[in-house]
């Protein structure tokens, strides 16, 4: 039995499938493609200055991406940007207490706050090495600040965005964007003041 | 002195660049004048350096555009693997449905939501694979001697010889081991020749170096068991949990150089873990030339997600050839995907690692594909269940035809010419492309017995008739040993006979006294069967074996009058060579065609043959 060679003739799917084909779009969702386009890049930034792993900032990101998937199946998002970075932050906020809890084998789970969040960073010694005990103390007072605080925050100090087009990102009035950040700042400085040498 | 509300809110304006000349001469009065204010100032603008060195650590980077790229292949995997269920949800509330790809990927859906975990935890059949398997077809993949996943097909249990390079079915293939290659180059702790088995029991000194430990599980095989054991050992060591996935990143990109089977073997705890974070290290780890290959096949094994992740990579010039090998033991859209590819650029080796892949999942991507020339290959050098009905629906496409009748024609079954029957009978197919394809190809008669027995012993003889039209047209070369046979078969229902007669009598070449003998006692035979086809015995043998003998075969049928009005216009050149009486539809015509396409044949134009 001879070995069959393709017929030369032969041209491929029906000129129906491939316009099918073509019909179909090149991403899987083309409304968080549209995000990732957006939003990803500073999203990646953020998270990189929330959390100090890159790996684990990109997850941070790319759960956040997910996330914003599944709720617009169920309608558009009014603010999309400022709903990432809620998600976002959250995560952040999140992953850090969940990681201090795996490493209290068998003891009970801490409470949650920026002790806990302490305890990730001192758990982690090769990382804590590299960066600034202050930097990381800044890192968990973030995250442990009130999400409405760390968001215009973030938006404001890590993202320096100026108060109106913050206010426009999260959907608050500049004003109110302005008075979460001096209520964080004041909050974040209280939680270092021992790093920052005005301790009373 | 202004009320203090108002200096905290100037500090702040001076924080943000906002405070005028002004106010700030006021602002630098009164912290002057109040070290509580003063202390409070310094630990805001404190607040605002730190996060400034935040900010300065994640400043834009010329690797954010390849990090976003790996994120959106992340989101892209999972919201593909979640589509059923997003679409289902948006069905139901009437909400607008975002645009999915039509490409699902079912069975690997089902497995992510029901979560990674469950699965690779649940009880499984005992794995196949033995320890420190050599397996050369596995090993000639494996860049740098890297040790590869293999996996046992989940489906039968049984495992996979053709499995090419290390290709994990998933979706469930439980089984995974670490083939070793002895001829690799060990990396430091590399424990080679250890008892592969002794995974669980590391010696004293390897316990406290997580690479010999992984280098030993490198060696031998992973089963669940011995997973379980390996990231147990791990966890000992203080590197359970992400810090495993650290583990192998920091393996992956060289930060802690490790041997290949150590490397395998990470790849292969990360295939089980089959998280983000996992998912990312392996994505990483295709970047070490030691580590792609297992790398890769994890990443499939991994799941939908993982899957997605290789996909981008199959256009990249140094690992697309090592996507498309792993990919091949994925799941149906992987499957899909790699046909599509196939269709442009042919490629034996990577058909014949798809063929290797689990028949289910083979069987899932003809069944709902649209046939094309690369899927018809794939049908017919895997040949699962569906690859006949697959070429029966391509060979009613006008686009596909001539390849499905191609390939049907040349099955090698009773079952490829039997459908090729059948659509012409429907007229489902262009006879004439089967003809064609009938006339390039090189039967074996033997191959052709089962054919023969099992359209003569039926009563349907609309096919018996279309096939002999058919193979009296197209030549049948070289089968003495089967005539001979077929005379023997004096056990052999008649119409068997007849129809293993006419067979034989197209057969090229020449035949000796003993063939002649037993064409002639064909025709006899034929003749008490049916006057047509003993008349279609007699042409042949006349073509064959000379008119003489056809004259003397003929002298003895019963049906004198008929087979001679058959076989005269032969000698008289008479226009219309067989005259078989009142047609018959399923018969006459064929018959009659048969004639006419053996006339300029006929040695009868010899004269010296007269």
């Amino acid at each position: 039995m001879h070995s069959l060679v393709l017929n030369d003739s032969f041209a491929g799917p029906t000129p129906e499938l491939r316009a099918d084909r073509e019909r179909q779009p090149a991403r899987p969702a083309a409304g968080v493609a549209e995000l990732v386009r957006a939003e990803g890049a500073s999203l990646l930034r953020l998270a990189r200055s929330l959390v100090r792993d890159p790996d684990w900032a990109e997850d941070l990101v790319q759960e956040a991406l997910v996330r914003a998937a599944r709720a617009l199946v169920e309608g558009p998002l009014e603010h999309p940007a400022a709903w990432l970075r809620r998600v976002l932050t959250r995560l952040a906020a999140d992953g850090y207490r969940r990681r201090a809890v795996r490493e209290q084998v068998g003891g009970p789970e801490p409470e949650r706050g920026l002790e806990s969040v302490q305890d990730e960073r001192s758990s982690d010694p090769g990382r804590a090495l590299a960066e600034s005990e202050l930097q990381a103390d800044l890192r968990a007072a973030i995250l442990a600040l009130p999400e409405n605080l760390r968001v215009s925050f973030v938006a404001r100090v890590i993202e320096q965005r100026e108060y109106a087009e913050a206010g426009r990102l999260l959907g608050l009035e500049p004003a109110t964007v302005r008075t979460h950040v001096m209520r964080a700042r004041k909050l974040l400085a209280e939680r270092l003041a021992g790093h920052l040498g005005v301790e009373r | 002195m202004k009320n203090e509300e108002q200096i905290e809110a100037w500090i702040h304006a001076r924080i943000d660049g906002e405070l005028g000349p002004a106010e700030a001469a006021l602002l630098e009065r009164a912290l002057a004048e109040d070290a509580e204010l003063a202390r409070l100032a310094r630990a805001l603008e404190g607040v605002e350096r730190a996060a400034g060195e935040l900010r300065a650590e994640a400043a834009p980077d010329p690797s954010d555009a390849a990090a976003i790229e790996r994120i959106l292949a992340g989101v892209e995997a999972q919201i593909e693997v979640e589509r059923p269920v997003l679409e289902g949800a948006a069905m139901g509330n009437g909400a607008p449905v975002l645009m999915f790809s039509g490409r699902g990927r079912l069975a690997a859906a089902a497995l992510v939501l029901v979560g990674v975990g469950a699965w690779v935890w649940s009880s499984r059949p005992p794995a196949d694979v033995q320890p420190g398997t050599h397996a050369p077809a596995v090993a000639k993949v494996a860049r740098g001697g890297a040790g590869l996943l293999a996996a046992d097909n989940p489906v039968n249990g049984r495992a996979e010889p053709g499995l090419p390079q290390g290709a994990v079915p998933h979706g469930a293939a439980p089984q995974v081991a670490l083939i070793e290659d002895r001829g690799a180059v060990a990396g430091p702790g590399d424990p080679r020749g250890k008892d592969p088995l002794a995974v669980g029991e590391p010696e004293e000194a390897e316990e406290q170096d997580p690479l010999a430990l992984l280098a030993a599980a490198g060696a031998g095989a992973l089963d669940e068991a011995a997973v379980t054991a390996v990231l147990d050992e791990l966890d000992a060591l203080g590197l359970g949990g992400y810090r495993t996935v650290e583990l192998a990143k920091d393996m992956f990109t060289g930060a802690r150089p490790a041997s290949p089977q150590a490397l395998s073997a990470a790849a292969a705890l990360l295939a089980f873990d089959g998280g983000p974070g996992a998912l990312r290290a392996l994505e990483r780890g295709l970047d070490n030339e030691a580590a792609a290959a297992s790398c890769a096949a994890a990443l499939v094994f991994s799941g939908s997600r993982g899957a997605q992740r290789l996909h981008r990579r199959l256009d990249d010039e140094r690992l697309g050839r090592t996507a498309a090998l792993a990919l091949a033991g994925g799941g149906a859209d992987d499957l899909e995907l790699l046909l599509e590819r196939l269709a442009e650029q042919p490629d034996d080796e990577l058909l014949a690692a798809i063929a290797g892949a689990d028949p289910e999942v083979l069987n899932r991507v003809l069944d709902r594909s649209e046939p094309t020339a690369a899927l018809l290959e794939l049908a017919v050098t895997a040949r699962p269940l569906g690859a006949l009905a697959l070429l029966v629906r391509a060979a009613r496409e006008r686009e596909t035809a001539p390849v499905a009748l191609a390939h049907l024609v040349h099955w090698g079954e009773p079952a490829g010419l039997r459908a090729v029957l059948e659509l012409l009978e429907y007229g489902q197919v262009d006879r004439a492309v089967v003809e064609q394809e009938l006339a390039r190809a090189e039967f074996d008669p033997v191959a052709l017995l089962p054919l023969a027995q099992q359209l003569g012993s039926g009563s349907d003889r609309r096919w018996r008739a279309a096939l002999l039209s058919l193979l009296i047209e197209n030549p049948i070369r070289g089968s003495e040993p089967t005539l001979l046979a077929l005379s023997a078969a004096d056990d052999l229902p008649q119409d068997q006979r007849l129809l293993g007669a006419l067979l034989c009598a197209t057969i090229e070449g020449p035949l000796d006294e003993t063939s002649r003998a037993a064409l002639k006692a064909f025709v006899l035979q034929c003749d008490r069967d049916d006057a047509r086809l003993a008349a279609c015995a007699v042409v042949a043998l006349a073509r064959r074996a000379g008119l003489a003998h056809a004259l003397d075969a003929f002298a003895w049928t019963r049906s004198t009058d008929r087979l001679q009005a058959a076989i005269a216009p032969f000698s008289l050149d008479a226009p219309n060579p067989i005259d078989v009486g009142p047609p018959r539809a399923f018969t006459s015509s064929d018959v009659s065609r048969v004639a006419r396409t053996l006339e300029p044949h006929l040695p009868l134009q010899d004269p010296s043959n007269i």
